[in-house]
């Protein structure tokens, strides 16, 4: 059987390359308007006229040097491709964002001169011309000698048809054009020529050779790329090179990036390939609003105001759809218990599995908001901003803004977001950004602080302003445990941050509906298997055992209630009884688990038809609520993040601090807020 | 009758709830909400 033919998607980080797999592949990967969004490779298959591709979706990178660990996984390949020529793809789709072209071909045209076919795909052309800009895009093919140029808008799939027939016309073209091009001059190729000789007895063509060359002589971090074994020789020889280069440059540091620029400004230039219809220089849509957005003091206050406003439409807004899926619960159980017979199953079906499950349904419209909502703002291009705010406050406690798009991802979720800070590329930034990023609230925290506020705050405001209260706990605590970390951490820290601001787009509310549904579905979905298994486990344990004569007797002396009051003098300090503590056990599996665990030990407890914010408000205190949403800001609850901390830093060393130092922080924090608040009179 | 039921349903859950604790562990990235990040259409 022959071998699929493959293709490769590379381009920088943000030029739309996951948008144009999804579009090709019908796949769902996570596409946004922020660099780093993918940091792993993933493989999908196309069928194009019948026949089937391999395609892979690379991370971005800005040229074939790695900056961080997630680039390094690319650049790898790369040169993989260039040594075993038998594990390079058949065709590489170059993405290029067409808004940055000059950034992009410097990538773009080092992906020529290695010498696999090329096919550059312009996306987001549609934004170019919206400018009065344009592309001359066989200008661009004739003078770059690449197979082909399509231009396309990926994310509302315009071009891809074009895309799709060039990659069929290649292969079907038993004639293939090397893209190939070589942008040095003369005594440059002489000065590195040792060099290259060394690199092609590694099996690199000459092309190949040079353009490794120029960048090892250009960038040490090149060398990171090289088996250890061969790093030493390559140095040394390097260092021979950058003396003779040293007579025809000023410097070769950056040396790769200055000849590659100034080729191609002249290119440009002569040939006009970036028409320019604009007759006077106007400040574009996004110059002029990121002035007020971006801005120190206005630009926090912006944020700050969205971020009210996004939390008080999760309360304003959901208060009907809650109430409808309340009540739509209620008949359910209503009518399970009518078709039923009477007796112990029918008991465990209305008051452990419906009761637990109809805990977190509940919660559907208020995670639909908030995914809306952060999806809104991530497609749109401000999370960027956001991120750019935050720098400032973040390089005085040891971390710079890099770190700010994997602490954006931790309030949907902590395991992507750890997983996202493969893009730092200094390893003390990057730990300390694992360990802090449990902190930021994901959405599984919501339910429990939605319930604990609903139950004891009436005012939509005052609910709101509670709301963000817990949310900015968890991200000022962060930030102070990150400079703490920052002092007591002994690696070496080198901390940059450069970053590019997309420009604004109209996010498309179908990908925003998509991605929502996905998300909630995911949420309930999963959630809700597990809870089910766990509605099922505490019913049992909370109805037996039975007294002689088989009659129930009182929640408090089953098995449940034993496990609570065993641990309740450890929770007490925090104001905390042994229904609480059965909820923070049952967290552990997952945290969202607390309400629907609620839920059935009251629905077992109770006779009477009361809802679980009514039972909470008749048998704790405001007081009480604080201090169990405090505990839930902090707590080390979720196992897949320690599993993830493990895997992304290679030990459970960091995975431990972590769990011990939110622990601590959990149960100090609680205890605080109890008992001071008791003290002041307030239980 | 019941209790056999019940029984069953008591120890499939238990199972269930130790096997997502123990794939949770080995494959983190697979579960839950980070899934999201990677669903088929």
């Amino acid at each position: 059987m022959s071998k699929k033919p493959t293709i490769a998607l590379i381009g920088n980080p943000n030029s739309g390359k996951t948008a144009v797999f999804n579009q090709l592949t019908g796949l769902a990967q996570k596409v946004s308007n922020y660099p780093g969004v993918t940091v792993e490779k993933h493989v999908g298959k196309i069928k194009i006229s019948g026949k089937d591709y391999n395609i892979t979706d690379y991370p971005g990178i800005y040229g074939i040097v790695p900056n961080s660990l997630d680039e390094k996984i690319v650049c790898e390949e790369i040169l993989n491709w260039c040594t075993k020529k038998d594990s390079s793809p058949d065709l590489i789709v170059c993405v290029l964002d067409a808004n940055n072209i000059s950034r992009n071909l410097y990538l773009a045209t080092q992906i020529l001169e290695i010498g696999i076919p090329t096919i550059f795909a312009l996306n987001m052309i549609d934004l170019l011309q919206e400018s009065n800009k344009n592309i001359d895009v066989s200008l661009l093919k004739e003078k770059l000698n690449v197979h082909d140029v399509v231009t396309c808008c990926a994310l509302n799939s315009k071009g891809l048809i074009d895309l799709t027939q060039s990659i069929s016309q290649f292969f079907n073209n038993p004639s293939k054009n090397r893209s190939e091009i070589s942008i040095l001059d003369e005594k440059t190729k002489l000065s590195i020529k040792e060099l290259t000789n060394l690199l092609q007895k590694k099996g690199m063509s000459e092309n190949q050779s040079q353009l490794y060359a120029i960048n090892i002589v250009s960038n040490s971090n090149s060398l990171e790329i090289f088996e250890n074994s061969e790093r030493s020789k390559i140095k040394e020889i390097a260092n021979n090179s950058i003396l003779k280069l040293e007579e025809i440059h000023s410097s070769t540091k950056s040396l790769n990036s200055i000849i590659r620029y100034q080729w191609l400004e002249k290119l440009f230039d002569k040939y006009k390939i970036l028409i320019n219809l604009n007759k006077t220089t106007k400040k574009s849509f996004t110059e002029k609003l990121d002035k007020y957005l971006t801005h120190p003091i206005l630009g926090t206050g912006i944020f700050l105001s969205l971020l009210f406003t996004i939390f008080w439409a999760l309360f304003r807004f959901s208060e009907y759809p809650m109430n409808l899926v309340d009540s739509m619960m209620g008949a359910l159980k209503k009518t399970v218990a009518q078709i039923m017979p009477d007796g112990l199953l029918e008991d465990l079906m209305v008051n452990g599995i419906l009761e637990g499950i109809g805990g977190i349904v509940i919660f559907i419209p208020q995670i639909l908001i908030l995914m809306l909502s952060l999806k809104f703002l991530e497609d749109s291009g401000y999370m960027a901003r956001a991120s750019f705010l935050m720098d400032r406050f973040m390089s005085k406690i040891g971390l710079n803004g890099g770190s700010v798009l994997p602490l954006m991802s931790g309030y949907a979720c902590a395991i992507p977001g750890i997983m996202a800070t493969r893009t730092i590329d200094d390893w003390k930034e990057r730990l300390i950004t694992i360990l802090i990023l449990p902190l930021t609230s994901c959405t599984a925290r919501l339910p429990v602080y939605v319930i604990m506020i609903t139950a004891f705050v009436d005012e939509p405001v005052n609910q709101t302003l509670l709301f963000m209260l817990m949310y900015l706990l968890g991200t000022i605590t962060a930030i102070i445990v990150a400079k703490i970390l920052s002092i007591f951490l002994k690696e070496k820290a080198n901390p940059s941050f450069i970053m590019e601001l997309p420009s604004y787009k109209k996010p498309i509310l179908k990908t925003l509906l998509i991605d929502a549904y996905s998300k909630t579905k995911s949420f309930v979905v999963d959630a809700g298997k597990i809870i089910f298994a766990i509605s099922i486990v505490l019913w049992v344990l909370a109805s037996f055992p039975k007294d002689v004569n088989g009659n129930d007797l009182p929640i408090k002396d089953s098995y449940v209630g034993f496990i609570g009051q065993t641990i309740e003098p450890i929770i007490e300090p925090m104001g905390f009884d042994w229904k609480i503590g059965i909820g923070l056990i049952t967290s552990f599996a997952a945290r969202e688990t607390f309400v629907s665990t609620m839920s059935t030990i009251y629905g077992i407890d109770e006779e009477d038809e009361k809802g679980l914010k009514e039972n909470l408000s008749e048998d704790y205190s405001l007081l009480i609520s604080i201090s169990i949403m405090v505990f839930y800001v902090y707590a080390a609850q979720c196992m897949s993040t320690f599993a993830i901390v493990k895997k992304e830093t290679n030990t459970w060393k960091w995975a431990i601090v972590m769990i011990i130092y939110m622990t601590l922080l959990a149960y100090i924090g609680s205890t605080l807020v109890f008992q001071i608040g008791s003290s002041m009179g307030y239980t | 009758m019941e209790y056999i039921i019940l029984s069953i349903l008591f120890g499939c859950s238990l199972l269930y709830v130790f096997n997502h604790i123990m794939k949770t562990v080995k494959n983190p990235e697979n579960i839950k909400c980070s899934q999201c990040d990677l669903l088929k259409k």
